[in-house]
């Protein structure tokens, strides 16, 4: 309805047009961005929907070997066997919680470090601490988690300094309290440096003419950063803020399998690792799609809420 | 007045010369850390292999010294053609990815544009729901592109997240400047080729580097739609890996790894695998910089 | 499916219509086709197929019973295998000199196929399952046989086995429980399987010591629990050493073998399931672990410990006793004599409460896994594909796969076939050798000898796997490789993911004491939540499973 307004008063008239005129208007306007938008829109049709029906196999009990409409109907089974599962409600619980701390403390992290690599007035020392700090992304999850398993040692670098401080020794990965605190900080660890790349680009973006009306009106620098430079990556910050909010539920599975044990399963079961458990039982292709599609509904909600609640608070949003 | 200001401006470098004091320390102690993972593995790369095994606490300095494990890598002739069948692949999908992006974003940053609600969760639904392996691949084959590169390449011809980032760029170019333009009788591709792509530049870098990288880490689906000697160097890699992975948990009793590289081969492994992608990033830095957008205003 | 059997029957006709056969060669063409059609009605096929095998007697083989076969030459088959991948440092199988030598020795071009290089899961082969044509030849692990012979994907083998496959064919009649193993429930044979000559083969973890400490104190090498707990305590005491291990290995041996129990199922003596976990020899373990935690002796790390970190414990002096397996201790004796140590790890006897007591239950792989080769419906030629597979289990055959070519990477010394230095001084390691030349190492569609493993092995593995085999009779208890139907698939792996981490969990818990293991009303506790978690509907299933395997 509101669309219809707008163009109205777009085009300047005062009488609402049909819309098959709108079309018209709506292509002498934008054509060229519809054009090219075409080969976008192949790609989603040939190679995304095309295949979507697979989405079937969640309602099925699936074996390759037999093809999908060949396997035999489960209905709601699968759905079913999470739902009354035991740990159903821990790894929902343990997934949330990851995904908030992960937000909560990891999601600003690269942000404070693009600001403070941006008040770095010497080009070579900047540069170099920028392609230090993304390197840990590079390393595989693998030898990280080798690294974390040292350290973590009963007589590992981080119980010596325990120790030298009077406190108990213990191994950090059977800890449950530890767990988090492990495992967010060791994200953000490997994750700050490449995550900053965004927002430096960000700020590169911002017109540099603001800064200097603000230096001749006096501000001090963290004024200008307060009041040009966070407004000025302030879109960028929300976009990657919604679509992070639109994959709360996707805590992958490869870090928490390598750094898990059965003593800390209470805290560190995430859905992912469960349906990766029962997958190894029988090779479960319907459950874990099953899984998949519950997963997306509940980030497609978070996506949404989040989007609403930054088009009122922002008025820029995702859609 | 005048001497507010210069009191001002004393106080002001004195808290600001504090800042960049801590900033700077800061940065080098993040530095520190975060170097250390990857200083780790080439440390341990060029270690003997069997005094590292014995080594305990944190890793500084190489355990002997010995290039072994790097030779034997190169030795195997599966990873030079490796090597450029990853190259080729990046020549054929990284100016797919940046020219559909582009589009995509052109798109998705348009104002007034009367179908652009449902296009976009027409293309955003697509990031929440897909069919999964199986009916993926058997489409590729339907399609023919079965043991063809071109699996690849478009088969990951975009990404949405990409988009969206690129967007929020475009969004980010105040309006006047295109609105100037189309005053002055510019078209659609006009403004997006002469005035917004231009503005766009620490974007498209990022654009190459998400790409470029999201390229060179892939290997599943290189392992299940193309054949043997079309392999990217990243799945050659991984083969290494898994060959020297701990036998002790396998049911293959007996098997006696003599490769005597087992430990350091796998670090070996990683830095091969990651220095050619810390060589490009300096080139892409300028792009970083600030000030892109001098002059634009005043054009 | 109708598609599938249409192209099944399409591919009979044409190949019984490019044969140049007698009449006789064309009834069996047809009897195949009937077998095929028949095999989704279950038992009843077998005894028609009979009926038409009668007719079949005296068929004339296209091939004939000896390698190279006649008139194969011109004729190839497609064989995908999981195993005998090619030495990594050729660039494919037709520079492997075991594949092209194979090709040779049966005489027929064997095209085969592997998983890309890197893969290491089941995606390849579930995609490969899709394609409308299969290769001839599957090697693979068959856990979900009975689907694949219901869906029509592989053929039951039966009725071809005596004629066209011999030396299996011979082998089974002389092995009944081998027979018994690689047949589904209702007697069809669909696969040559992977096959070690005997079960010592199947043990390779056990329990060792650092025997230079046990010297050095004057202490005997322990032949019960008791002593088993007085040399960890000594090696607390004087050299602040503990015992340690992966978990992921104890599912099935460790200290839990005093105990007679494990964590998986197992039958007793009269062929009931029991489920380890849930039983009175899993408490007692428990609580044995237990004290060895509160003493310090076991690991703290125990929890996180994975191969590497054990490897770097050892070699730190800072275990003890181990369980592990030999080709481990054989690694750590190696790393420790390069930098001159006098470490020395040797194995011993599965920890029993008597002296010259036997375990019910120690580390034991199964006899038949359930790897072999299955020929598909997609197959034109079943004879010339089952002569290829068959002449692994030929006299010669074995001799091939086992040690590769006499006079090069063998010679015959006192009758028993020894390793020449081409393999056993390759550049490459022994294991690497042995895959350029030879095809038995693991998984293949062969029989596996015990003299291969004491070749190829040092002197010290070999020790350990004798050790590890003296005192122990789990062959009778262990739970064999049943065939689950679809249903009970369904119903059984949820539950049995749910079961696996909650036993894992209160493990932890017990021996650790976060819960008091003495506290029988704890224990009552936790009997009660695998109860409601669905043990005894598990127990019931596997019942019905190892019931049906008992009656074939």
């Amino acid at each position: 309805m509101s669309e219809r307004k707008n163009k109205a008063v777009a085009v300047g008239s005062t009488t609402t047009k049909t819309f098959g005129q709108r079309v018209i208007i709506d292509w002498k306007r934008n054509k060229w961005k519809y054009i090219l938008l075409i080969p976008v829109v192949l790609y989603f049709l040939i190679f995304c929907y095309k295949p979507m029906y697979g989405i079937i196999i969640a309602f099925k009990n699936y074996k390759p070997s037999r093809g999908i409409i060949d396997s035999q109907w489960v209905g709601f089974q699968h759905f079913r066997n999470f739902f009354t599962s035991r740990e159903c409600f821990r790894v929902v619980k343990n997934t949330f919680a990851i995904s908030f701390l992960s937000i909560l403390f990891g999601f600003p992290a690269p942000i404070l470090l693009a600001l403070l690599l941006n008040e770095i007035k010497n080009q070579k020392f900047k540069r170099v601490i920028q392609t230090v700090s993304y390197l840990p992304h590079f390393v595989s999850v693998v030898i990280i988690c080798g690294l974390i398993k040292t350290f973590c040692l009963s007589d590992g670098v981080i119980n010596v300094i325990i120790n030298f401080f009077g406190g108990q020794t213990h191994n950090l990965l059977e800890d449950k309290n530890l767990f988090y605190t492990i495992f967010v900080g060791t994200d953000i660890w490997q994750g700050i440096g490449w995550g900053s790349i965004i927002y430096l680009a960000a700020i590169a973006g911002i017109d540099q003419e603001q800064y200097e009306a603000a230096r001749i009106d006096g501000a001090g620098r963290l004024s200008q950063i307060l009041h040009i430079t966070i407004p000025g990556i302030l879109p960028t910050v929300t976009v990657l803020f919604i679509m992070r909010m639109g994959s709360v539920l996707s805590v992958g599975y490869e870090k928490v399998l390598l750094l898990y044990n059965p003593v800390t399963y209470e805290v560190a079961d995430v859905i992912s690792t469960y349906v990766y458990r029962v997958g190894l039982v029988n090779a479960q292709y319907s459950f874990s799609t099953a899984v998949s599609l519950l997963n997306s509904v509940v980030n497609i909600v978070f996506l949404t809420l989040t989007n609403t609640i930054c088009n009122k608070v922002n008025g820029s949003g995702l859609f | 007045m005048k001497d507010n200001k210069n009191q001002a401006k004393v106080r002001q470098s004195g808290s600001s010369k504090m800042f960049d004091f801590c900033n700077y320390v800061f940065m080098i102690l993040l530095g520190i850390i975060t170097i250390y993972p990857f200083y780790y593995v080439v440390v341990a790369s060029v270690s003997d292999n069997t005094q590292l095994q014995f080594f305990k606490g944190i890793l500084l300095t190489p355990q002997g010294f010995d290039l072994g494990a790097y030779k034997m890598a190169f030795q195997n002739p599966k990873l030079v053609r490796g090597f450029w069948n990853t190259i080729k692949i990046i020549g054929l999908q990284l100016p797919v990815n940046i020219v559909l992006t582009l589009f995509c974003a052109n798109f998705l940053a348009a104002k007034n544009v009367m179908f652009k609600r449902s296009l976009t969760l027409f293309m955003m639904f697509t990031m929440y729901f897909g069919g999964g392996l199986i009916p993926v691949y058997l489409n590729m084959r339907d399609l023919g592109l079965d043991r063809s590169v071109w699996a690849l390449v478009l088969g990951n011809a975009l990404s949405l997240y990409n988009a969206i980032i690129t967007k929020t760029a475009i969004e980010g170019i105040p309006e006047s400047l295109s609105e100037s333009a189309y005053i002055d009788g510019a078209g659609e591709l006009t403004v997006l080729f002469k005035i917004i792509l231009p503005l766009l530049k620490p974007t498209i870098a990022v654009l190459i580097l998400y790409y470029g990288v999201a390229i060179w880490n892939g290997w599943f689906q290189a392992s299940i739609y193309l054949s043997n000697d079309q392999l990217p160097m990243q799945n050659i890699l991984r083969a290494i890996l898994i060959e020297n992975a701990d036998y002790g948990t396998s049911s293959s009793a007996g098997d006696v790894v003599a490769n005597t590289y087992t430990e350091t081969i796998k670090y070996a492994a990683v830095v091969i695998s990651t220095v050619p992608i810390i060589t490009i990033y300096p080139f892409l830095q300028k792009y970083f910089a600030k000030g892109v957008m001098v002059g634009a205003v005043k054009g | 499916m109708k598609k599938k059997h249409l192209t099944l029957l399409l591919a009979m006709a044409l190949a019984i219509s490019a044969l140049t056969g007698c009449g006789n060669y064309e009834d069996s063409g047809t009897a195949s086709a009937l077998s095929t059609e028949n095999s989704e009605e279950g038992a009843d096929a077998i005894g028609d197929s009979n009926a038409a095998d009668g007719e079949q007697e005296g068929a004339v083989s296209m091939y004939g019973d000896t390698y190279p076969l006649q008139d194969a030459k011109e004729k190839s088959v497609t064989y995908y295998s999981k195993s005998n991948v090619p030495f990594s440092g050729y660039a494919d199988y037709t520079a492997s000199p075991f594949h092209t030598k194979l090709a040779e020795n049966v005489g027929v071009d064997i095209q085969f196929e592997f998983d890309p290089t890197g893969t290491s899961d089941d995606s390849n082969y579930n995609l490969l399952l899709t394609r409308e044509k299969l290769p001839d030849i599957i090697l693979h692990q068959f856990t979900n046989a009975q689907e694949l012979l219901d869906d029509g994907i592989i053929i039951p083998l039966n009725d071809y086995l005596e004629d066209w496959a011999p030396n299996l064919y011979r082998y089974l009649e002389e092995n009944p429980e081998t027979k018994k193993a690689i047949s589904t429930d209702d007697g069809t044979i669909y696969m040559f399987p992977w096959l070690r000559e005997d079960s010592w083969l199947c043990t390779f973890r056990g329990l060792a010591v650092r025997k230079d400490w046990l010297e050095e104190q004057g202490v005997e090498i322990p032949a019960n629990l008791d002593e088993l707990d007085s040399i960890a305590h000594v090696f607390k005491d004087k050299y602040n050493a503990r015992f340690s291990t992966v978990v992921d290995w104890l599912y099935d041996g460790g200290i839990s073998t005093a105990f007679n129990t494990w964590k998986e199922y197992y039958r007793d003596d009269n062929q009931n399931v029991h489920f380890g976990p849930a039983e009175e020899g899993w408490r007692e373990y428990m609580q044995f672990m237990n004290k060895w935690y509160e003493e310090g002796i076991l690991d703290p790390d125990i929890a996180s410990v994975d191969g590497t970190v054990l490897k770097n414990k050892v070699l730190n002096d800072e275990i003890g006793i181990a369980y592990t397996s030999g080709n481990n201790v054989n690694t750590w004796m190696a790393s420790l004599a390069e930098v001159g140590s006098d470490a020395e790890w040797v194995g011993i006897l599965n920890p029993v409460k008597e002296t010259g007591g036997i375990t019910m239950l120690s580390q034991l792989d199964q006899l038949v896994t359930g790897r072999g080769a299955a020929i598909t419906a997609s197959c034109e030629d079943i004879e010339l594909a089952m002569r290829v597979l068959d002449y692994a289990y030929s006299e010669e055959g074995i001799l091939y796969y086992n040690y590769g070519t006499e006079g090069e990477t063998y010679i015959i010394e006192n009758g028993v076939p020894v390793f020449t230095s081409l393999i056993l001084d390759d550049a490459d390691g022994i294991s690497n050798a042995l895959d350029k030349y030879t095809g038995c190492q693991w998984g293949t569609a062969g029989i596996q000898e015990k003299n291969f493993y004491i070749q190829k092995n040092s002197q010290l593995i070999v020790d350990c796997i004798n050790t590890w085999t003296t005192n122990t009779a789990t062959a009778e208890h262990k739970f064999p490789s049943v065939s689950p139907t679809s249903d009970e698939g369904l119903e059984l792996d949820s539950i049995q993911a749910s079961i696996n981490s909650y036993v894992d969990e209160m493990f932890y818990k017990f021996i650790y004491g976060e819960i008091d293991i003495d506290d029988d009303g704890q224990w009552e506790k936790y009997l009660g939540e695998l109860e409601s978690i669905g043990l005894t509907k598990a127990i019931v299933i596997k019942q019905a499973q190892l019931d049906r395997y008992n009656a074939r």
